[in-house]
């Protein structure tokens, strides 16, 4: 099979898993590409944030214009992701493979502790279940809210910057929590606000990868078309499927993906 | 003595209005670039150009200077993003949430133009 059709089904099943558990598809672009493709980790990282900017500014159009993310809380953290974004995209190069493959591996094992926990608490029968659970819904009018605690959330924001420009993810396994947890905003508002603020995340941290030479058109150009299509197809099927399945699914994935990258990151891999 | 008619505020839903409409033009017009490069780099005779630094693959040519020219689009939304939001917010005088727009946006052409001395510098 050639291989613009094999990036093309890999971004498809990124993008499609990706927006399947509400998680960016970035998580599992890097290790595609390392693991599958044998690309260096730097150059995967670079590829995966341009797919990253890509679902983020198609989903974020849709949410911003029917008033579900919050702009102006959004700009006031984006200050301080974009700073993190692009130091992080800037450190990468200098950071050697392995340990970036460690990191990774340590962000991976995170974010499937978390969905590990959103569904125990979903399963529980605790009232403030949808603390860190993406697909907990609001209630029929998400209730009124006010930012608060904004230098902590700034501080938040700063690192889940340089985990995406540093990692190549959206960073929204951080400032979800951050919004939700921090801020106090609405799950749902804590969602497509991160999203929102994911696209100028990840454009502070692409650009060091983008003149730096570490992007392949000929790679990015396929990835970025099947992650789009892959996200559009992905929250169609959501809807039709039990989040707790998804999220079991997803979570058995990272675990097995991280412990891939943890023997990467010591050369066992 | 003339006075200047008062500049009537937009009211706060243009703000959605215009992000919403830059992230879908932007969005657009950008994978349509990517589209349409990696359509003809396909049928092109010859192997890619590999990875190489934006600039170099842009002043190239060709069906992959496309694709990168897509991909580098894609990449700028964001900027275009910070000046709707920072002009839409001086039209409504709300100066807190223009200085942060201010803010992204000076701090993505920084990430820019450090991102470009670094790759001349080598």
């Amino acid at each position: 099979m050639p291989t613009e059709l094999l990036l093309i089904l890999s971004g498809l099943i990124a993008g499609t898993f990706g927006a399947m558990v509400g998680v960016g598809g970035g998580i599992l672009i890097v290790p595609i590409l390392t693991l599958g493709f044998g690309m260096p980790l730097t150059a995967a990282v670079g590829t995966s944030l341009i797919c990253v900017i890509a679902t983020s500014t198609g989903a974020a159009a849709l949410n911003v214009r029917a008033g579900r993310a919050d702009v102006r809380l959004g700009m006031q953290l984006a200050a301080a992701t974009v700073i993190g974004a692009a130091t992080g995209g800037i450190a990468a190069g200098m950071v050697p493979d392995r340990v970036l493959a460690g990191l990774f591996a340590a962000l991976l094992a995170y974010t499937a502790f978390t969905m590990l926990e959103g569904l125990r608490r979903a399963s529980g029968a605790s009232p403030d279940a949808s603390g860190l659970d993406p697909t907990a819904p609001d209630g029929p009018v998400a209730p009124p809210y006010r930012g608060h605690r904004l230098p902590l959330a700034w501080a938040g924001s700063l690192v889940a910057g340089n985990v995406s420009g540093l990692l190549g993810v959206g960073g929204g396994v951080v400032t979800v929590p951050l919004l939700r947890l921090v801020m106090g905003a609405p799950m749902r508002v804590a969602i497509t606000t991160s999203n929102f603020m994911i696209g100028m995340t990840a454009a502070a941290g692409a650009y060091a990868y983008l003149f730096r030479g570490e992007i392949d058109p000929r790679i990015a150009a396929p990835l970025v078309l099947g992650v789009l299509a892959g996200a559009a197809l992905g929250a169609g099927i959501a809807a039709r499927l039990r989040p707790s399945w998804l999220a079991g699914l997803f979570v058995i994935v990272v675990a097995y993906v991280a412990v891939r990258m943890a023997m990467r990151a010591i050369g066992a891999g | 003595m003339s006075h200047q008619p008062p500049v009537a505020p937009a009211p706060p839903a243009s703000l959605g209005r215009r992000i919403a409409a830059v992230l879908r033009g932007g969005t657009l017009f950008s994978l349509a670039a990517v589209s349409i490069g990696f359509a003809v780099g396909l049928v092109a005779p010859g192997p890619g150009p590999g990875a190489r630094p934006v600039l170099e693959l842009l002043a190239s040519g060709g069906a992959d200077a496309l694709t990168a020219f897509g991909l580098l689009g894609l990449t700028l939304v964001p900027v275009a993003v910070a000046i709707v939001a920072g002009v839409t917010f001086a039209e409504t005088g709300e100066r807190r949430h223009m200085l942060f727009s201010i803010c992204v946006l000076a701090l993505l052409v920084a990430s820019v133009v450090v991102a470009t001395l670094l790759s001349l510098a080598g």
